[in-house]
């Protein structure tokens, strides 16, 4: 019976060391969030809590970078963890007609993704939100992509509205009764979403589980339940939003700051099923932003609250409001609480990151380097330079180099393209270029981007010079 | 003007004839929504920004 007992503890001390070797990892991203729009990053009108509390309990990073400054090719590359320059997709790509819901380019079946990394370990994977790499059925199809469970939008048009008529429950669209896709309706999209993740962890609590939980707010149209914006609805002056973009709004400052709580309270919800569970301490929380605050100014007013705290830029550039987004890593015992770090990293990391904590091996070609060792207070390899490939928005590229920065901008317009310099220690606005007066660093950052370069597979996406 | 009785200010809902009352939740209900032109649905169909 000793001998017995003696059996069980050890096959339980291995059941247990391995379940702590393979951590519950949660991946959230929120849809077009500034880099200065919760309160941790210095945002003083949104209330943001529960993200708060997470900055608090975990690392703050401080020079965090996306992929790419929109959704499909910022969501490409933190799946595959390739730059800009060596991704498949750099650009929001649309299949068919406008209104069709038929997705964006897809995935492509070679690429092994954060999730098919994941199942390798035994990891139970739902993806909760926006998923932008291609419609059910596709190669892209997030069931096909290394993920067992898919709740939400596929499509990122269908995105556009937040009471949508359906939602995609794993590959098939499920009618949402009383809603029309116009400005009300009886469903609130993001709560749907926010409730299925939450039920993901419930029936996955024996863990362990990835969690990739791509919200869709605060992306236009300003949509929000009442209730949601009692907090905010007496604050501010406001000008209603009449205009013919997304759907108007009589308050739309209140609407995108209830918005963003909203979203935090649901995070909120995650952080009590995680302590409901007693999963807090084994599990790993990343918080960031696909991409920087919105340039649609009448519905997001980003000078009154200040969303990107007086960088350059905002969505679809590669100056520092479109790139620039807030990480926040939680991960009780393992990081310590209260921390920052100005450690250069990007979205294109995750991949690598996520593996090391998951202990799996990365076969494929990929950019990132593991942010863990910062994460666990250990020496950290860095970047020699970050790089953008961005074919939207006139054809844009970037490279980041220590505190140097080089940008050239509109290079559909001017093939040959003029580089702008900038030292962001002494000049984060990105105001004064320095190219003129730095020719050699100028020169050598273009020949390091042209050379970051392969020329991509879709025409659509080739412009200035490849390697 | 407070319409909704709990200290709640109204804005401008002349432009939403179909939230007549603010103190009630916005989306109760298609009935509710607004007819203008600008609302419709081949309007929303516009390419805009993902």
């Amino acid at each position: 019976m000793k001998s017995l007992t003696m059996l069980f503890s050890v096959a339980l001390f291995f059941v247990s060391a391995s379940h702590a070797e393979q951590p519950n990892i949660v991946y959230i991203m929120a849809d077009d969030l500034g880099w200065a729009e919760l309160g941790s990053y210095g945002q003083e009108k949104i209330q943001t809590p529960h993200l708060d509390r997470i900055a608090s309990e975990g690392m703050r990073f401080t020079q965090h970078y996306t992929s790419a400054p929109v959704c499909a090719p910022a969501r490409y590359s933190l799946m595959t963890g390739k730059h800009g320059g060596h991704s498949y997709v750099r650009s929001n790509y649309e299949i068919g007609d406008w209104d069709s819901h038929e997705g964006q380019l897809p995935l492509r079946n070679e690429e092994t993704t954060i999730g098919e990394l994941l199942k390798v370990k035994g990891y139970a994977t739902g993806a909760f939100g926006k998923w932008g790499l291609g419609q059910p059925g596709s190669e892209g199809d997030p069931l096909k992509q290394g993920f067992d469970r898919f709740y939400g939008y596929n499509c990122q048009r269908h995105a556009h509205n937040l009471f949508p008529e359906y939602i995609v429950d794993q590959d098939k669209r499920v009618p949402l009764e009383g809603n029309t896709a116009t400005v009300y309706g009886k469903q609130y999209a993001p709560q749907l979403i926010a409730d299925a993740a939450l039920a993901f962890v419930d029936a996955n609590k024996d863990g362990p589980f990835f969690l990739y939980y791509p919200t869709i707010i605060p992306h236009l149209a300003l949509q929000v339940p009442y209730n949601e914006l009692t907090p905010y609805i007496n604050e501010w002056d406001e000008t209603p939003y009449i205009g013919k973009s997304y759907l108007p709004h009589p308050t739309p400052r209140s609407a995108y700051a209830a918005m963003i709580s909203f979203m935090d309270k649901q995070i909120g919800r995650l952080l009590d099923k995680l302590d409901e569970h007693g999963l807090a301490d084994n599990t790993v929380i990343f918080f960031t932003s696909d991409n920087g605050t919105t340039f649609l100014k009448e519905q997001v007013d980003y000078e009154f609250f200040n969303s990107v705290a007086g960088l350059r830029g905002l969505k679809g550039e590669v100056y520092e409001g479109g790139i620039r987004v807030p990480l926040l890593v939680r991960w009780p015992g393992r990081v310590q609480p209260g921390q920052t770090s100005a450690l250069l990293s990007t979205h294109y990391d995750a991949l690598a990151t996520i593996a090391e904590i998951a202990g799996v091996p990365v076969e494929q070609n990929h950019d990132g380097i593991s942010y863990l060792p910062t994460l666990l207070g250990k020496e950290q390899p860095e970047h020699d330079f970050l790089f953008w490939d961005f074919a939207g928005y006139g054809g844009q590229v970037a490279l980041r180099q220590g505190d140097w920065k080089a940008i050239i901008p509109s290079l559909k317009k001017y093939p040959e393209g003029k580089v702008e310099l900038y030292n962001l220690a002494e000049d984060p606005s990105e105001e004064t270029n320095l190219a003129d007066q730095h020719t050699d660093k100028a020169d050598s950052f273009t020949k390091l981007m042209i050379e970051s370069r392969d020329e991509p597979e879709i025409e659509r996406f080739r412009f200035w010079k490849y390697k | 003007m407070d319409i909704a009785g709990g200290g709640i200010s109204l804005v401008p809902f002349a432009l939403f004839p179909g939230a007549t009352n603010f103190a009630e939740p916005l989306y109760t209900g298609a009935d509710e929504i607004p007819n203008h032109a600008f609302l419709s649905r081949s309007l929303f169909r516009q390419r805009l920004p993902c």
